[in-house]
């Protein structure tokens, strides 16, 4: 028989046998294949290896992913469950509102005046306590189907309760009116902005710049203590005003956290 | 120091063949080469470095690639109408068609690979290598240059005594 043949998968016969040059060729055969498996066996530990590592490394990444998708997943909770609860606040009012228009009186002793101003998505109106007399203004969302404005002005009113500083403007109550509008009530500051002010008699006086800027720094520096930056601070959202402490900081609508920068 | 491009593609074919390489990173590696440019060495050494880096022991995996490459070479390429039988192959390996036509520098840079000893009736030769590669790729060279040029049962490639020594058994 020959070598070649018993390779090629030939079947031998029973009284079949390798002579000569033929056992020799079968020899050196047999023994390329062993070396040529033992080569096979020391790739394959290396592939088999390889692939153990890999995959020891995607399971790494695939946890780390997992955490990342676990933070998102908490803080879009977090973020939904906040906007739900602000939102629910004005939703649950509705059975004790009344619509707010000049004339109206709102809580049986807020009566609302003359309007003071208006913005595209709110209007504000002069107002007085019956009760106690004081000068008091109401800011009414004029659009609440539109979620921005919405969430600014909540944004406004909830930095505006959580930062205690004489600048910054407290919200006394809020409500929705029966025609389904947000308001807030407030107190009223008298003044101008810096902006008109600036505009109308130009720049102000070294002492009046630093004292105002001494007033500012402390609102903020209260504003970032309660959590909150305020992130739109210019001369349009100053309000210069003749009562203490002589300036006021507002719309807070933009308002970030402080742990978000 | 210069590889030729068709020297890098064959690297890269072989290791994608072999499943050391993804063939993404293969169309990375290739990316607007030319088989019949030139390349710095660094990309051929950097190639070799990314393919084995996974591997804990290198040796037996730049083995393997040698060994393709020249399976390459024969069914894909120019070797079988250059060699007609494996002792053939080591004699145009240390010619200057062989290892010389696809590396250009200095000699000094470059180096060789020499047929030192040839004894066709015994079965044995033994090579000297010189070149930057690395040996393990070299022995896998010579033991599939000589294998699949044809013509003998068994190839024996062996420079545990010294790297750059090869001694060679074919029958």
């Amino acid at each position: 028989m020959k070598a070649d043949a018993l390779f090629a998968g030939e079947e031998p016969t029973a009284d079949a046998s390798l002579d000569g040059r033929e056992l020799t060729r079968a020899y050196w055969r047999v023994r390329a294949l062993r070396e040529e498996l033992e080569r096979k066996e020391q790739y394959w530990k290396q592939i088999c290896d390889a692939l153990g590592n890999a995959y020891d490394e995607l399971e790494r990444m695939r946890a780390q992913l997992e955490q990342r998708v676990d933070g998102l997943h908490r803080h879009l909770a977090t973020k939904v469950d906040e906007d739900s609860t602000r939102l629910l606040v004005f939703a649950n009012a509705q059975a004790t509102a009344m619509r707010v228009a000049p004339g109206a009186v709102l809580n049986g002793r807020t009566h609302v005046l003359e309007p003071l101003g208006q913005g595209g998505s709110a209007v504000v109106y002069a107002a007085r306590d019956v009760v106690l007399g004081g000068s008091l203004a109401v800011k009414v969302l004029r659009r609440p189907d539109d979620r921005a404005a919405t969430l600014r002005f909540l944004a406004e009113i909830q930095a505006g309760s959580r930062v205690s500083h004489p600048a910054v403007v407290q919200p006394l109550h809020v409500d929705v009116s029966e025609d389904g509008l947000p308001w807030v009530l407030m107190e009223r500051v008298e003044g101008r902005s810096l902006h008109a002010q600036l505009r109308l008699a130009g720049a102000l006086a070294p002492r009046v710049v630093s004292s105002l800027g001494a007033v500012l720094a402390r609102a903020l520096a209260a504003a970032h203590e309660a959590g909150l930056v305020h992130r739109d601070v210019k001369p349009g959202n100053l309000m210069i005003s003749t009562a203490a402490p002589g300036l006021r900081v507002l719309d807070f609508g933009l308002a970030g956290r402080v742990d978000a920068w | 120091m210069q590889v030729a491009g068709v020297f890098l593609l064959s690297l890269g074919q072989a290791s994608v063949n072999l499943k050391m390489l993804a063939s993404a990173s293969f169309d990375e590696l290739v990316r607007g080469m030319k088989p019949d440019g030139w390349y710095e060495k660094e990309l051929f050494t950097g190639a070799l470095e990314k393919v084995t880096s996974r591997f804990s022991d290198p040796e037996p995996m730049l083995e393997r690639v040698g060994y393709e490459m020249m399976r390459l070479w024969y069914e894909q390429g120019p070797g079988r109408s250059i060699v007609s039988n494996g002792p053939q192959f080591l004699r145009f390996q240390s010619g200057s068609e062989g290892y010389r036509s696809l590396v250009r520098g200095t000699e000094e840079e470059t180096g060789g690979f020499f047929l030192s000893e040839m004894d066709d009736a015994a079965g044995r030769a033994l090579m000297v290598s010189t070149t930057p590669f690395p040996r393990a790729l070299e022995r896998g060279v010579l033991r599939g240059g000589i294998q699949l040029g044809g013509g003998v049962d068994f190839v024996g490639v062996d420079n545990s005594a010294d790297a750059s020594r090869f001694a060679v058994i074919f029958r």
